[in-house]
């Protein structure tokens, strides 16, 4: 997968809700970035990665935001 | 009016190119907010376009003083357009017609350039003093603590606290 695609991918993900797929993609999207040089998008990524991360950790603080 | 808009928001639901900016953009979007609360630097200045006074909080999480986070915003937006004048002056931002939403999020995304380039953790010497000057026999760290992924680091923007206004409260 290019780095298109994983970003489309991502994103698909990230509004599903589903944080554990957007953990794993977001750690090949940031070693992709990194292997082409976009650095400012690794780091993107990779506060991405750790945000997704806190998500899957505290999941009662995810429901709580979320809440209408 | 309403027909308008409506059309011009068609227009940017079908371009494809619009759609993926405004994916990345909204990336940004939550990394400045999820920096700005943990008393993080942004990685960007002209990231501040996201968030508000309010979100800057200490590193705890706990919220700055109110006149501390003003503060803290307006330098960070006196930054961004610093930051912006020189991209623009350089021809790194390009707009487009009929994109005019989120016009400043664009300003950001061109700044994702290719940059391949090698920050050290640690700076060895200074050439102003001789080589045998105590400053230049031991490294310094020249930022403060590193908060990027090490080998692939955009300097992530700091603050300088020796040009920071004195605090005031208004």
């Amino acid at each position: 997968m290019d780095v298109d695609e994983l970003i489309d991918t991502i994103n698909v993900s990230l509004e599903a809700g589903d944080w554990g797929t957007v953990v794993l993609l977001t750690g090949t999207l940031y070693a992709a970035a990194v292997a082409i040089g976009e650095t400012d998008l690794a780091e993107l990524v990779k506060d991405l990665q750790c945000i997704a991360q806190d998500a899957l950790v505290h999941p009662g603080e995810v429901a709580r935001v979320l809440q209408p | 009016m309403n027909d308008q808009r409506a059309a011009f928001f068609q227009e940017c639901d079908a371009n494809r190119e619009h759609q993926r900016l405004a994916g990345i953009a909204s990336w940004a979007a939550f990394s400045a907010r999820w920096r700005a609360r943990q008393g993080l630097p942004l990685l960007n200045a002209l990231d501040v376009q996201y968030l508000t006074p309010a979100d800057f909080c200490r590193g705890n999480g706990r919220p700055l003083p109110p006149a501390e986070q003003r503060r803290r915003f307006r330098e960070y937006v006196q930054a961004a357009i610093e930051q912006a004048a020189v991209l623009e002056a350089r021809g790194g931002v390009r707009r487009r017609a009929g994109l005019l939403s989120g016009d400043l999020a664009f300003v950001r995304l061109h700044g994702l350039a290719y940059r391949v380039e090698f920050q050290r953790d640690f700076l060895y010497g200074r050439p102003d003093l001789p080589p045998y000057d105590p400053a230049n026999l031991s490294p310094r760290r020249p930022y403060g603590i590193p908060v990027c992924s090490p080998g692939a680091v955009p300097q992530a923007y700091w603050l300088d606290p020796d040009h920071a206004p004195p605090d005031e409260d208004w």
